[in-house]
């Protein structure tokens, strides 16, 4: 029992929830019947020894556990247990202040959480974050442990809980692997063979159960285990990781088999990669990358140029009609510079008819390129023409464009980026452009743009149009609001046209953002327009025969109808210099200054209240009015 | 003989649930009578239509063997959906288990509350304009741990679950929503505004933007991007709001609008739609791109205002609330009422609105009960009463709010107090 207890303890002893254990061992330890001295005293011990494991490791309720340590001491000797706590108090405290820390570290890890196959939501990936964040804070040794063991364990353990919920994440695992790498070799260097070995062994149970469980099909991972078995010198088990990953029947196995080639030349030899070409040849489902891999080795690592062509050859018979083997092909020659071989072989590719036509187009320009480069003028004007009847289906007379192709060099092209445009060139260059990047994509344009003429053009609208109902990165449809209409919301709405009540149109967003700019309203402190007053006057105005001249006398007679704000100030002062100084009030406000105003304030408030300042001119005027209520009063 | 009495009984179960998905409720009670279903009805269930049209598929053409996968889905649906698991039994711990672990007083009743989204976090705004930021995580471990954290080395504050307070209203906040994406609060007031709040900084009092209304904000709906807003107030016509430029938008066709101020609304987590519950007692349901009204529930509950829509999980069905004391959920495929969850309002008739919610996996819906102050709840799926809890304010709830990922909610109440309800996981 007690042995079982110790496991676990071994097992998830530095879980943060580990407490509930510690507690039930010692409980357990404690319940368990001793008989005589000596028996006893191997269960204080046994106790003690429980007690002292669990306080120097950070988890929940440590607290606790300290205080049950405490109090048990006592119970046995008081004055040992004096000397014995005040040992473990420093330990205690650091384990504590990182139970702490660990707290923090996990907080908002979901532990609950089962591994599924990654879908990138938002939620999940902040607990990836979560976890990774959890790891670094582990891996930075926060328990201070001097045994490299003691640190590499608690990480490795952080590592086991993450995996349980992101089991389908190959770096969480690649990671993992690494670092438990890692730790076993700085173990051995300190010569800890045994845990290092140990550890050793543990890694290749964990590739087995990444690749046995939820990453079957994952060929990272295969080859990670793969070369860390090779590390291990362990050849055997190597070609048994490949060799189930080449089994696997849902995965393509051609890159499998190029790993596979170049692990048994490294290992064994050019004779026994000849030996796994033979397999991979065998296997239908592999691509020409394995041919090209063959050949590559067979020239680079026997410097044996005739059986690389030969494999070549080969698997042109395979591959006739991938202009990306092909090329490979060519390129492999023209390196060798084989000339009239590499002739030979264009020759082959472009004639056999196997290749159809909008895929060789690239060859047509390697072709080209490779005559331009080594052949005299007449082999160029030859391939040139042949090139250009076998795309006359397609590019049918834009026969300047192919010559530009023929001059080119690199990016140097023989005309102006005008020119270039002006000849329809820009879609065809961006078409290469595109091919370089990955051919499978830009040969199915080619096809599409001849018959839509521009290619750029429907290329940048369409994440804009395929979104239909305005689909974006997230996944979530947003609102059009091209659809709605703008709304300002308003309460008095008597005179807007929004068809929709309780609003009004708002301004156009440029205005708005002016309108936010401007000081609010209720800053303007004048001049105050009296609309009616402008208006009289307006319909009271003659338009002048001839044109506007400036007329001194008029400007000063209406004067009072727009006067500037220093104005405004110097009456206003003079008034209440007036007031101040006059002994009867009743004299000035019966004064012709000052009623004009006061009509004019009326008049303004009669003019409609729809803006806040004519509103705010309408309350001076009235707050004046009450005034002189008053100053009448206390004459009267 | 064991196993095909089993499956008959399956069957009858099946052709029960059938007759009530198609509106037979008299003879599918008494069919279930005759039959003696020892246990209680089954849900509302499409299921037997559904394996019907298969097995008729393969009938009918027995040859083709890659069939579309009708019933794959199954295994995939995490909240309600009668279609496919109507007769399951609920796996979350029923809500009259859950006991109050923490408990914060406003100085004014405490009348609306939101999670944020992934339930971490939790926001009760009250009467008195303040509005509190509570961790979560930090409430339930204080239960779990003890509460003798105060001794620690740390501070009291480091433990506090109350991690934020924010005074930037001038009158009552009446409803809370957090930001999908971003650390943001958003907050609508009886003051006519509604109030952003980056609650990243730990010293954020006031909001960094402010968006002016005309009417009372009653409710808010984040778009699940974050980037616009929906609003409802006491003027019936619906409002969407760009969060980044303020620009305010309308549906263009006034008939689709409310014709009474709205009280609930809120979007379905695809986005394609959103619902809204008004006064007028109608529900509705809109295109979440067009904005366009496409689908209204006239007197939902029989004229009486709506207090709270919500979609579920999956977007297919609606709860409704309305001041009847009746919670309703909606299917939409077939636009008809398809459960009425009652018996809740049963010691007299509720004074004020209160929002009906289903628990974190759709389980159950709880709804409060205003005048015994206790909790009522059904299981979602066929409507069996399951036992009340007793709230324990000692006035009327105001606010109700289950957390999306775990089983927890919290409740305001109008005697200033916001109870936060969580069941344990053991003991």
């Amino acid at each position: 029992m007690a042995k079982a207890y110790d496991f676990a303890l071994d097992r998830v002893g530095l879980d943060m929830q580990s407490y509930s254990l510690f507690a039930e061992y010692v409980s357990f330890l404690k319940t368990v019947p001793a008989v005589g001295q000596y028996a006893e005293n191997q269960k204080i011990s046994a106790v003690r020894k429980v007690y002292q494991r669990g306080i120097v490791t950070p988890m929940l309720n440590i607290e606790q556990l300290w205080a049950e340590y405490c109090s048990f001491e006592k119970s046995i000797n008081a004055t040992l247990a004096e000397k014995l706590i005040a040992e473990r108090t420093r330990d205690y405290q650091a384990a504590k202040r990182v139970s702490r820390q660990l707290e923090t570290a996990t907080r908002g890890l979901n532990r609950q959480a089962v591994s599924v196959p990654t879908r990138g939501s938002a939620a999940e990936l902040k607990q990836i974050d979560l976890w990774k964040k959890y790891i670094v804070w582990e891996k930075t040794n926060p328990c201070q442990a001097d045994d490299h063991a003691q640190f590499a364990k608690r990480v490795i353990y952080a590592y086991e809980q993450a995996l349980l919920c992101l089991g389908f994440h190959p770096d969480l695992w690649y990671e993992s692997a690494l670092f438990q790498q890692e730790a076993a070799k700085v173990l051995a260097e300190k010569g800890d063979v045994k845990t290092s070995s140990a550890i050793y062994e543990e890694i290749s149970a964990l590739y087995e159960r990444a690749i046995g469980t939820m990453l079957k099909d994952c060929q990272l991972l295969f080859f990670a285990y793969a070369d860390f078995e090779e590390e291990r010198m362990k050849y055997e088990k190597v070609r048994s990781i490949y060799n189930r990953l080449i089994a696997i029947q849902t995965v393509d196995p051609t890159l499998a088999f190029i790993q596979l080639m170049k692990f048994v030349r490294r290992t064994e030899g050019v004779q026994a990669a000849r030996a796994v070409f033979k397999l991979a040849r065998e296997d239908e489902r592999t691509k020409f990358h394995v041919f090209v891999a063959a050949a590559l080795m067979e020239y680079y690592c026997s410097k044996n140029a005739q059986v690389a062509m030969r494999v070549f050859d080969m698997g042109l018979k395979k591959f006739g009609d991938e202009p990306d083997y092909a090329l490979a092909y060519v390129d492999f020659l023209s390196h060798l510079n084989e000339d009239n071989n590499t002739r030979v072989v264009f020759e082959r590719i472009l004639t056999s008819g196997t290749m159809p036509a909008e895929k060789s187009l690239e060859i047509w320009e390697r072709y080209l390129e490779f005559e331009s480069q080594v052949g005299d003028l007449p082999s160029i004007l030859k391939v040139d023409k042949r090139r250009r009847e076998a795309l006359h289906s397609e590019f049918g007379e834009m026969q300047t464009l192919l010559l530009i192709d023929r001059y080119k060099f690199l990016n140097l092209v023989p005309c102006s980026p005008e020119q270039l445009k002006l000849l329809g060139y820009t879609e065809k260059q961006y078409k290469n452009g595109g091919l370089l990047a990955s051919s499978h994509f830009a040969t199915t344009d080619r096809g599409g743009s001849q018959i839509n003429g521009q290619l750029l053009a429907p290329r940048s609208s369409a994440p804009g149009q395929t979104g239909g109902g305005g689909l974006d990165l997230t996944g979530y449809p947003r609102p059009d609001t091209n659809q709605m209409i703008p709304f300002k919301p308003k309460i008095v709405t008597t005179s807007s046209y929004h068809p929709v009540p309780g609003g009004v149109f708002p301004p156009p967003p440029a205005i708005a953002a002016l309108m936010q700019l401007l000081p609010p309203p209720w800053t303007f402190s004048g001049p105050f327009v009296s609309v009616d007053l402008l208006m009289d006057e307006f319909r009271r105005y003659q338009l002048p025969d001839g044109p506007p001249k400036v007329d001194m006398n008029e400007k000063i007679e209406s004067g009072h109808v727009s006067f500037g704000a220093h104005r405004v100030e110097d009456i206003k002062k003079e008034f209440y210099q007036l007031l101040a100084t006059t002994p009867d009030p009743t004299q000035v406000m019966a004064s012709a200054d000052y009623t004009g105003g006061a009509q004019g304030g009326r008049k303004r408030k009669g003019g409609g209240n729809d803006s806040d300042d004519e509103d705010f001119g309408g309350n001076q005027s009235s707050s004046k009015d009450v005034y002189r209520m008053r100053m009448h009063k206390r004459v009267g | 003989m064991k196993p095909d009495i089993k499956d008959r009984d399956y069957m009858y179960r099946l052709i029960i649930g059938q007759l009530f998905y198609d509106g037979h409720q008299q003879i599918a009670v008494n069919l279930s009578q005759a039959l003696g279903c020892s246990m209680q009805p089954p849900p509302p269930s499409d299921k037997l239509f559904r394996l019907v049209s298969i097995a008729k598929q393969f009938v009918d053409d027995p040859d083709a063997k890659d069939k579309e996968p009708t019933m794959a889905a199954e295994a995939l649906s995490t909240g309600l959906d009668l279609e496919f698991d109507a007769d399951v039994a609920p796996t979350t711990p029923e809500p009259s288990l859950y006991e109050t672990i923490y408990l914060t007083s406003h100085k004014a009743p405490c009348r609306s509350a939101a999670f944020n989204v992934d339930g971490t976090l939790l926001a009760t705004g009250s009467a008195d304009c303040s509005i509190k930021i509570m961790d979560v995580e930090r409430i339930v471990a204080r239960e779990t741990r003890g509460l003798d954290l105060n001794a620690l080395d740390n501070g009291p504050d480091a433990h506090h679950p109350v991690i934020r307070t924010l005074y930037d209203h001038i009158d009552e906040v009446t409803c809370i929503a957090f930001h999908p994406r971003e650390p943001i609060l958003m907050s609508g007031s009886n003051d006519f505004t509604i109030k952003l709040f980056d609650y990243s900084k730990t010293a954020v009092k006031r909001a960094m933007k402010t968006i002016f209304e005309v009417e009372p904000i009653k409710a808010i709906s984040f778009h699940p991007t974050g980037e616009f807003v929906l609003v409802g107030t006491n003027h019936p016509t619906m409002r969407l709001y760009n969060v980044e430029t303020q620009q305010c938008f309308v549906c263009p066709v006034p008939s689709d609008q409310h014709r009474g101020s709205i009280s609930d609304v809120h979007y379905a987590e695809n986005a394609r739609m959103f619902v809204t519950g008004s006064k007028d007692g109608d529900v509705k349901v809109w295109d979440g791109i067009s904005n366009r009204c496409v689908e209204t529930f006239q007197r939902a509950h029989d004229g009486a205002e709506i207090c709270s829509a919500c979609f579920t999980r999956n977007g297919k069905y609606i709860l409704t609330a309305g001041r009847d004391s009746i919670v309703k959920l909606w299917e939409l495929s077939t636009n008809r009422c398809l459960i009425a969850y009652t018996g809740a309002g049963a010691t007299g008739a509720q004074d004020c609105p209160i929002q009906a919610a289903f628990n974190h996996n759709e389980d159950y819906v709880l709804f409060p009960d205003e005048k015994s102050g206790s909790l009522c709840s059904w299981d979602a799926r066929n409507a069996d009463r399951k036992r009340l809890l007793a709230l324990g304010h000692t006035a009327a709830t105001r606010c109700f709010v289950h957390s999306p990922t775990q089983p927890a909610f919290v409740t305001g109440s109008d005697d200033h107090r916001a109870r936060f309800w969580y069941k344990k996981l053991s003991s």
